[in-house]
């Protein structure tokens, strides 16, 4: 689905990431990491909204190393990142809406089953987002990512700064998505114990380098806390 | 009758050029701060070609328009992918080298001698004026009906989108560079039509025309009103430029003896107008989310205050003067 060879990327003169190489089928793959490992970095650059420095993205058997962010949208990749996630002058469901500016089933059907999944947003839809909770904004970021009708989403810290609760209901929901629309995510996080729950396969990052790819079942809690340093 | 006319029109340039800066900057956040530029470059071309080229209204507008939207479209990809800032200091250049052009380029503009006279577009003997402020009206109310109808719109919703998180719109699906390039181009050669209509109503050109302070007007009027609200710019305009400096410079009832002081006066008022409005209602009078409703209770409001507090103001007078009476009446038995 996609293939990831050999990529290094970064920001201005510095390199963040280095020669890194895996692929994501119809699962969910978690890249987990402590604080600067990389894993932001990583969904920015498979979202295109940060340029490669060297080797080639491979969507669905196409190269897509030079396609631009939004042509990357609309070929089936939504992106969520951490932070800022949703447009606070508009309402969820003009948030909402605009996830739907790609994709060809029918806005309403789509929106119909992104209230299913979080009746919350249905509740609060004609809420300004920039008044919404911090787990409202994320649900409601997934909820656009859905509205775009994707292959993959590349979900970047959902569980950030929510109380459990949220953290519970979000990964509830992830797991919900991909089990019943067929979705396939990249999951990044810092929360291993929750993401491990729910992901099939996981990247370990450790200071921009690839440290481990390996099943979320076998994964070693050793070599887990040596790429955490802990 | 002529002079009401005449700066009712010039209120109607100012809330077509509030209009096209709402789209650039309290839609797209844009802050083009060359706004003097466009609408002057779109004056003094049409002037020229009119009086040096003899060409008619329509096709020295329609030349103009084309020529200002290449440049706004050449610009737009030069500042457009920069920050914020850079955008700002790119547009004051650009009104800074029309205004410098004017000047200077004798051989077109006349520089400061002046360039007239413009003939107006609609020529029927004894009513161009009317006309003239009618043809206005029509485009001022034609691009408030299109930005109500934007604003509902998901390009609308996309260039919201865009001013709150262009990195995050960008993952939307949508070209957000070539969204704020269109929008940009267009609303700019709006800018320049709305000064190709500006040609005809001053009718003589000047290059002090072309002062920073006609942007800066602009920019307080969409601050005052409401940079995200359809009726901001017209609203903005109207207390600015309508109060200000029609109501009160014109035609409030100001003894002779005090009359100079005006223009003093309506500036004190309008910076602690600014000041209160940015202190206590940061957003402007129309919030983004302020409704019809809000508008016409606010209106009234508005009407319910000033009568109470002229009506408060004859009576006080009207006791003050009982009492002057009283004592002078005293003062004479005594």
């Amino acid at each position: 689905m996609l293939d990831v060879t050999n990529l290094s990327s970064g920001y201005g003169d510095v390199e963040v990431l280095h020669d890194i190489n895996f692929s994501v089928e119809s699962e969910i793959f978690a890249v987990l990491g402590a604080n600067g490992a990389g894993k932001s970095t990583l969904l920015m650059t498979l979202a295109k909204l940060l340029p490669l420095r060297g080797g080639s993205l491979t969507w669905q058997g196409t190269d897509v190393t030079q396609t631009r962010a939004y042509d990357l949208t609309a070929a089936g990749i939504a992106y969520v990142p951490q932070e800022h996630n949703v447009f606070p002058d508009l309402s969820v469901a003009e948030n909402l809406s605009l996830g739907g500016l790609v994709g060809t089933r029918p806005k309403d059907e789509r929106l119909a089953e992104v209230y299913d999944l979080f009746p919350r947003l249905a509740d609060r839809k004609n809420q300004f987002a920039g008044s919404l909770s911090g787990g409202e904004g994320q649900m409601l970021a997934v909820g656009r990512a859905l509205m775009q009708d994707p292959k993959l989403i590349l979900l970047d810290e959902p569980s950030a700064g929510l109380s459990p609760k949220f953290v519970d209901i979000l990964f509830e929901k992830i797991a919900d998505a991909r089990a019943n629309r067929g979705v396939s995510i990249v999951l990044a996080e810092q929360n291993a114990v929750k993401t491990l729950e729910v992901a099939d396969r996981v990247l370990v990052l450790s200071l921009g380098q690839q440290h481990l790819l390996e099943d979320a079942k076998a994964l070693d809690r050793k070599q887990l806390m040596e790429a955490y340093h802990i | 009758m002529a002079y009401l006319l005449f700066s009712l029109s010039l209120l109607l340039v100012y809330i077509g050029l509030a209009q096209m800066l709402h789209v650039q900057f309290g839609l797209l956040g844009i802050p083009n701060f060359g706004v003097v530029g466009f609408w002057g470059f779109g004056m003094y071309f049409v002037g020229v070609l009119q009086v040096q080229l003899s060409m008619s209204f329509v096709d020295a507008m329609i030349l103009s328009s084309v020529i200002l939207a290449a440049i706004s479209y050449g610009l737009g990809h030069l500042i457009l992918r920069l920050e914020r800032q850079a955008i700002l200091c790119a547009t004051i250049a650009f009104s800074a080298i029309i205004a410098l052009l004017v000047v200077t380029e004798k051989w077109a503009t006349m520089g400061v001698v002046g360039l007239g006279t413009i003939r107006y577009p609609l020529r029927v003997f004894g009513a161009e004026e009317v006309l003239h402020f009618t043809l206005l009206l029509v485009f001022v109310i034609a691009a408030q009906l299109y930005l109500h109808r934007l604003h509902g719109s998901r390009l609308g919703r996309l260039m919201i989108a865009i001013r709150d998180n262009e990195e995050l719109a960008a993952s939307l699906g949508k070209d957000t560079f070539r969204v704020k390039l269109h929008a940009f181009t267009i609303t700019a050669t709006i800018m320049g039509i709305l000064g190709g209509l500006s040609a005809a109503l001053n009718q003589f050109l000047t290059p002090n025309m072309i002062v920073p302070s006609i942007t800066f007007a602009v920019w307080i009027s969409l601050v005052l009103g409401g940079k995200e609200h359809a009726l901001g710019p017209m609203m903005g305009v109207f207390v600015t430029f309508g109060i200000f400096d029609i109501f009160i410079e014109t035609y409030a009832p100001v003894s002779p003896e005090f009359a100079v002081l005006v223009p003093n006066i309506k500036l004190f008022l309008y910076g602690a107008l600014l000041v209160a409005v940015l202190l206590y209602r940061p957003s402007g009078f129309l919030d983004k989310d302020t409704t019809p409703a809000d508008i016409l209770g606010g209106i009234l409001r508005a009407i319910a205050a000033t009568l109470g507090g002229v009506i408060t103001a004859l009576s006080v007078t009207a006791k003050g003067v009982e009492t002057l009476a009283a004592k002078t009446k005293k003062d004479d038995d005594a």
